[in-house]
């Protein structure tokens, strides 16, 4: 009996098994793969959202590669993520760090910090246009209590993206901290007291015993924080409609825009095959890291 | 002795400021919040500039407006219908694909989970053009299907209950298959009811995710009537205009109100989510 028979003859009797996966498959197929294939055919269209489409081979690509706008929304979008991931971590570790103490009423501060992260974006962004609001807002109010000048916090393009990263670690640690925090109990204890014994001091145990062994989780982490960077679309939404003069259009705020505003879907297309490569290439260079890291070790 | 008396009151002091840091961190992360519920509560005759962290008088004003004069209950109720529909089809088609991972050995397993978890690293706003041109072409856009079918489905969910379903005996389904249960009896009376903790997991993480999301239902819908909490909320915000006036109120109280559910589930289900978290986050 051929191979393929016996295959087809294996696959008979595990109808059953199939059967189970069937939702999950046809799920992926039809919402997934389908559109996937769609984006990158779309790309290569001049597509307007009703009518015709025809093939404009990289015409699309060509476009995005002369359009001031789409690099400074990819250079927004890296940028916003290196201002946010590193400041991120620090301020997680830290208070990862603390609570790992075995401080009592560690749930309730680990529930405090992450309440923001549960909250939605948009009840995020009235919060905070208001804390950053020019007139109104309360960061320029205790700025005036102790005599300086109010700041355009979402009004110049120098501070719109650094205030929208800020906004992010508020958002964001919660969840650094909780993975931090796991992390941090899963190192046997005797790890820390034995360099504690051979006369380390706390900071020095941290430095070098502590972080080094975190390496792993920061890997993931800031890979985490990066790829949620780069789906970055309710701020630049409700708080700066990506402004002033672009400096908080992001990607997606502008495949959207392109897409769904002005209908250019075979652009829009191609703005979303570069989102894709970039966040496949970031899981690519993670997973490098990762082997190499295990292999190190 | 008087060493160890002061190494002890040392780590005692140590302890003090790590408590000091950390609950003025804690107070820090919630202040916007209470800003929030206490902006929701002004009377519109009270000017929002300068901020008042005790106020002198509430009033449900805002609220009031909100009900009446926006559409935010069938919004809620939409809200919860997609969340709720979604949760729930992802706890069936995710278990029931896991079970086939976890307990079958079929050709193509292998293959077929690694070309799944593809879908773990895109998101989904990569897909979301052609996503939408097929929706509208089935006349779904507009309509919950619009968020069932693409949602109901959840490779991560089906991920996440597999590792989950491997962590039980197999002896449970071999003693059920011994009384004659069939593949489906051991996945829904034996399997099932062990794999409740990670079963609400997956559904709490599916509805916040649904509830929460702004971009998916923005283009997915266009009457006033199919929008989101949302959705329907951003929509009050008057598009780069100034934050003062009664709309700041308003928008305040809607705040208040689409963050209360999600926060009350957190609250009750802070251990599952804790738990799924860091199986999800350090797995990767």
């Amino acid at each position: 009996m051929s191979a393929a028979a016996r295959v087809l003859r294996e696959a008979a009797r595990s109808r059953t098994a199939y059967l189970f996966i069937l939702p999950q498959v046809l799920g992926f197929l039809v919402f997934g793969i389908y559109p996937l294939i769609g984006t990158i055919r779309l790309s290569f269209t001049n597509w307007g959202g009703l009518g015709r489409m025809a093939y404009i081979g990289w015409s699309n690509y060509a476009a995005l590669w002369g359009d001031a706008v789409f690099w400074r929304s990819f250079s927004n979008t890296v940028l916003y993520a290196s201002y946010y991931v590193v400041p991120c971590l620090i301020v997680s570790l830290g208070v990862a760090l603390l609570l790992n103490l075995r401080i009592a009423g560690m749930p309730f501060f680990r529930g405090a910090y992450y309440i923001p992260t549960v909250t939605s974006l948009v009840v995020a962004a009235f919060i905070w246009n208001w804390m950053f609001d020019f007139n109104v807002g309360l960061f320029n109010q205790y700025l005036a209590k102790i005599g300086i000048s109010p700041l355009p916090w979402l009004l110049s393009p120098s501070m719109a993206l650094p205030s929208l990263a800020f906004m992010s670690v508020w958002k964001n640690a919660g969840y650094t901290i909780l993975i931090y925090l796991a992390a941090l109990q899963n190192i046997p204890d005797e790890y820390v007291e034995s360099a504690r014994l051979d006369g380390a001091s706390s900071w020095r145990t941290i430095r070098h015993i502590t972080i080094p062994l975190l390496n792993h989780t920061t890997l993931l982490v800031v890979v985490m924080l990066t790829i949620w960077a780069f789906q970055m679309f309710v701020q630049p939404y409700v708080m700066t409609q990506g402004g002033p003069a672009y400096a908080t259009t992001s990607l997606v705020y502008y495949l959207y825009q392109q897409g769904f505003s002005t209908f250019k879907m075979g652009y829009a297309s191609a703005i979303a095959v570069v989102l894709t490569v970039t966040v496949l290439m970031v899981s690519i260079v993670q997973n490098r890291l990762l082997t190499r890291m295990t292999t190190d070790v | 002795m008087s060493d160890a008396r002061g190494v002890l009151s040392r780590r005692t002091s140590n302890r003090a400021a790590a408590y000091l840091t950390l609950s003025a961190i804690a107070a820090a992360v919630m202040l916007p919040f209470v800003a929030m519920v206490i902006h929701s509560l002004r009377p519109e005759t009270v000017p929002p500039y300068p901020f008042e962290w005790i106020p002198k008088q509430v009033t449900l004003a805002s609220y009031v407006h909100l009900f009446k004069n926006t559409m935010i209950l069938r919004w809620t109720a939409n809200s919860l219908l997609i969340a709720g529909g979604v949760a729930l089809l992802q706890v069936v088609t995710c278990s029931l694909a896991a079970y086939a991972f976890a307990r079958k050995r079929f050709p193509g397993k292998d293959v077929i989970f690694w070309v799944l978890m593809l879908q773990v690293i895109l998101p989904y706003q990569v897909t979301l053009i052609p996503l939408f041109v097929l929706l509208t072409r089935w006349h779904l856009t507009n309509s919950y299907f619009a968020f069932w079918l693409p949602f109901g489905t959840n490779v991560f969910g089906t991920f996440l209950l597999t590792q989950a379903m491997k962590t039980i005996p197999s002896e449970f389904d071999e003693a059920a298959r011994i009384d004659g249960c069939s593949d489906f009896g051991i996945y829904w009376r034996v399997l099932m009811p062990m794999l409740r903790p990670s079963l609400i997991v997956l559904a709490v993480f599916a509805f916040i995710f649904q509830w929460n999301d702004f971009l998916y239902p923005l283009i997915m819908t266009h009457s006033n009537t199919m929008r989101t909490l949302q959705v329907g909320l951003a929509a009050l915000r008057p598009q780069g205009g100034v934050l003062i006036g009664p709309e700041l109120g308003i928008l305040m109280a809607g705040a208040t109100y689409a963050f209360v559910p999600t926060m009350i589930l957190y609250m009750a289900l802070q251990q599952h989510i804790v738990t799924g978290l860091v199986a999800g986050g350090l797995k990767g």
